[in-house]
């Protein structure tokens, strides 16, 4: 492993971003080195209107490990100090309002796990196996585990996968909801671009906007309505209706400007 | 089992607290004496350090019928509202508290007994189990926290059927819907919810209690979910348990926790 | 059918208990007029203060529930005028999520756009075997809307209800089954008989309570504290009324109880 250089990659595949954490030692664990270089790429990623659809991957056959546990014993940096910043990015990924897929081969621990299910659409290779491995190491799931992964499987699984810490195999995940999609070993990537393509089809603004409303629930029905009605009231106005609504009427497909 | 026997019966296996609710002459109705002896109880074992995971169970092969319907006799709204109010003591405890609940449900759990079996962590039912909201077929509205915690588990569409027309859900159908974690055959319940406490009480009982905290402040988003994490792992990260399970992981061995 | 063609109304039919409100607009697939919207709240407004009446059923006329909103009709406009037409369609939402009788949908054909957004602010859906159903906003570059980020949430887990919302996914009834979108499949053509009798338990139902519950589940998502007082003030209400005694009367009786709603 003479070219170890851990980090993470960033792809532009026409309309679709590929971003792969990538550190072969230490099975692409959020250490500094690869965190620093997702901070750089979402940045970019977001400022890039010609990026629609962003696939988050791992290199190295699987996913993301999760939190550097490396470290732990003597770390100078106050958790609460720490934690806000991968907060932050996660933050960026759930608000950027692309639409994300996580492509999950290998696994996704702790950490890892929290991050695959930022995604909107998580497709996993059917011999992957999760773990929110947190209890494990005598914590709990951070990276916001509890609300997405709530909201996929619903509490009653959500609470036994979190304390009890247990290996969850693909098919599983797939029953319970934590994943959308299984595809055959090494396929992973592949259909995730798939998806990606997918939502890249669909107009920006209203994909974006439907994303973020999906990143406030749970809502009640009055901030719904509010935030309904200014949201729709600007796709409203939007070039990109006008040519839906003509597409529509010559049966042909449209093509999205995001204005 | 006569009269004089406790209305609830403890008894421990290791550091799995076992709480059997014993009124098998009205299957187990949570009447007040039965209530007075169960809060108590619950309560205790939430506070005993030796007490790693507390499984709720019925005797006499039924887990409980529900309210104490020959309360009514003298009833007032300010008493009924009372009546239920209290039962917030116990939902609270099994809620809000820190060990993980584990509800073994063999033949009926209705009404306020649903409630009970819904507010647990986690549920293990007998394929022949039922779980009915028969609070509507007596006039009443659904109590026990089953308007908090049931739309949780099997989302709001079946969750107003089961609330609104007092429908019967048995056990197999309840593991589909996601209502139940765990199916058991007929009379092995107790068995299976023994086995899987087992394993809850094997895990860091500081981090179950945090994540368990977390849990019962549902509704939350994303953002108060960040908020709640960065509170309680500061905390958990200095803990003798959370050097332990580094050690141990490290070492391939299997940790033993303190709760410390 | 010409004169069935030019329609756009709400049909109010009554069975028993049951009202039936028929969106009638058959022209453009029951799509959602503003006089469809005007007639709809009409009507929930005359049921809500008619006692005789105990659950409502929705449907669509001609074999299909909704297609949704009516594109037609939007043209350019601005954001402000956008945001308008959106708060007309508020009081229609309002209305069924905060009415306090038991509301059932029957689905046959297509429930698009703005029709499945009607249809989940029922409290029980029936789709027919060969039903669609599809947030289909985002083919035309809109969001989901009439309360579709409030409703569909509460029943489908969100991985399944992104994919819907985002991509505009067409579910079949049998998924919408699987997933929790629907409560049951009929045959073809059998989703409004279905309806009907499961609005017909709905009514046998004690009213009283399930009016403090439907009430009580609208305040979705509310916590535990929300649910327990509301369920002791709700609860300390029911013990003494006539109802409950009935309730009570027909539990030791071994009999059928038979409910006035008072």
């Amino acid at each position: 492993m003479s070219d170890y250089n851990p980090g993470a990659t960033l792809e532009k595949d026409g309309a679709i971003a590929i971003l792969t954490m990538d550190d072969a030692k230490k099975r692409n664990a959020l250490s500094e080195a690869v965190v620093s270089d997702m901070e750089r790429h979402v940045a970019d990623i977001m400022a890039d209107d010609a990026i629609r659809a962003v696939v988050l991957t791992g290199a190295n056959g699987t996913f993301c490990a999760g939190g550097d546990i490396s470290g732990f014993d003597d770390m100078d940096m106050p958790l609460r100090r720490r934690m806000p910043r991968l907060q932050g990015l996660a933050a960026k990924i759930a608000h950027s309002e692309k639409p994300v897929v996580s492509a999950i081969e290998g696994g996704a621990f702790g950490g890892g796990l929290s991050v695959a299910l930022l995604a909107d659409q998580v497709i996993s290779a059917d011999n992957a196996r999760f773990c929110a491995s947190f209890a494990k190491i005598g914590l709990m799931p951070d990276v916001g585990l509890l609300a997405t992964l709530t909201a996929r499987v619903g509490i009653g699984r959500a609470k036994e996968i979190c304390m009890l810490a247990e290996d969850v195999p693909a098919a599983d995940a797939l029953a319970d909801g934590m994943v959308d999609e299984l595809t055959a070993p090494g396929q992973a990537l592949t259909r995730a671009k798939e998806v990606a393509t997918e939502f890249a089809a669909m107009a920006p603004l209203a994909v974006g906007y439907t994303k973020a409303m999906t990143m406030r629930w749970p809502m009640t029905l009055v901030q719904e309505l509010a935030w309904e009605g200014q949201l729709q009231g600007i796709l409203f106005s939007t070039d990109d209706l006008q040519e839906g609504r003509s597409a529509f009427f010559e049966k042909r497909k449209p093509a999205f400007k995001g204005r | 089992m006569s009269d004089a026997a406790p209305k609830t019966l403890v008894e421990d296996r290791g550091s799995v607290r076992i709480l059997t609710i014993n009124n098998v002459k009205q299957r187990n109705a949570l009447t007040m004496d039965v209530k007075a002896v169960f809060g108590p109880a619950l309560a205790e074992a939430e506070r005993d350090p030796n007490v790693r995971a507390i499984v709720i169970t019925g005797a006499g092969g039924t887990f409980s019928a529900g309210g104490d319907v020959t309360l009514f006799g003298d009833m007032t709204p300010a008493k009924g509202r009372h009546v239920v109010y209290r039962q917030r003591e116990f939902l609270h405890t099994m809620i809000r508290g820190e060990t993980p609940i584990i509800a073994a449900v063999e033949g009926f759990a209705y009404g306020a007994g649903f409630g009970v079996a819904m507010a647990a962590d986690h549920i293990v039912a007998a394929e022949d189990a039922k779980f009915c909201a028969a609070f509507n077929k007596i006039g009443l509205m659904p109590d026990g926290g089953l308007l908090y915690t049931l739309p949780q588990r099997v989302g709001m569409g079946r969750a107003k059927e089961m609330l609104m027309l007092a429908s019967v859900t048995d056990g197999i159908e309840a593991k589909r819907l996601g209502m139940v974690d765990v199916l058991a055959p007929s009379g092995s319940a107790l068995a299976a919810a023994l086995a899987k406490a087992e394993r809850f009480a094997a895990a860091a009982p500081l981090a179950i209690g945090a994540i368990k905290g977390a849990f019962a402040r549902w509704p939350f988003d994303l953002e108060s979910v960040f908020a709640m994490e960065v509170d309680a792992q500061q905390a958990l990260m200095g803990t003798a348990d959370a050097t332990e399970a580094r050690r141990a992981f490290f070492a391939k061995q299997k940790p033993v926790f303190k709760g410390a | 059918m010409s004169e069935t063609d030019a329609v756009s109304r709400v049909d109010r039919t009554q069975e028993g208990a049951v009202a039936v409100l028929t969106v009638n607009n058959v022209k453009r697939r029951n799509a959602f007029s503003p006089e469809i919207r005007a007639e709809l709240v009409g009507h929930l407004n005359d049921i809500e203060t008619d006692d005789a009446t105990r659950a409502i059923v929705i449907t669509g006329a001609g074999g299909t529930f909704s297609a949704g909103g009516d594109l037609s009709t939007m043209q350019d406009m601005t954001a402000f005028e956008g945001r308008d037409r959106i708060r007309a369609g508020r009081q229609t939402v309002e209305t069924m999520a905060r009415g306090e009788k038991p509301i059932i949908a029957a689905v046959e054909g297509f429930a698009f756009g703005a029709g499945l957004s009607l249809a989940l602010l029922a409290d029980w859906i029936v789709a027919a075997d060969d039903a669609k159903f599809c947030a289909s906003f985002g083919k035309v570059g809109l969001m989901g809307d009439m309360g579709l980020f409030w409703t569909l949430p509460q029943r489908v887990k969100a991985g399944k209800a992104k994919r819907m919302l985002m991509l505009a996914d067409v579910v079949a009834a049998d998924e919408a089954l699987e997933i929790g979108l629907v409560e049951a499949v009929a045959p073809k053509g059998q989703a409004l008989s279905t309806a009907l009798k499961k609005a017909r338990a709905f009514a046998d139902a004690a009213p009283l309570p399930n009016r403090l519950t439907r009430e009580a589940l609208a305040h979705f998502p509310a916590g535990l504290d929300d649910m327990l007082a509301y369920e002791s003030q709700g609860q300390g209400i029911l013990f003494t009324s006539a109802d409950t005694k009935e309730g009570l009367n027909a539990f030791f009786e071994k009999r059928k109880p038979v409910f006035q709603g008072n």
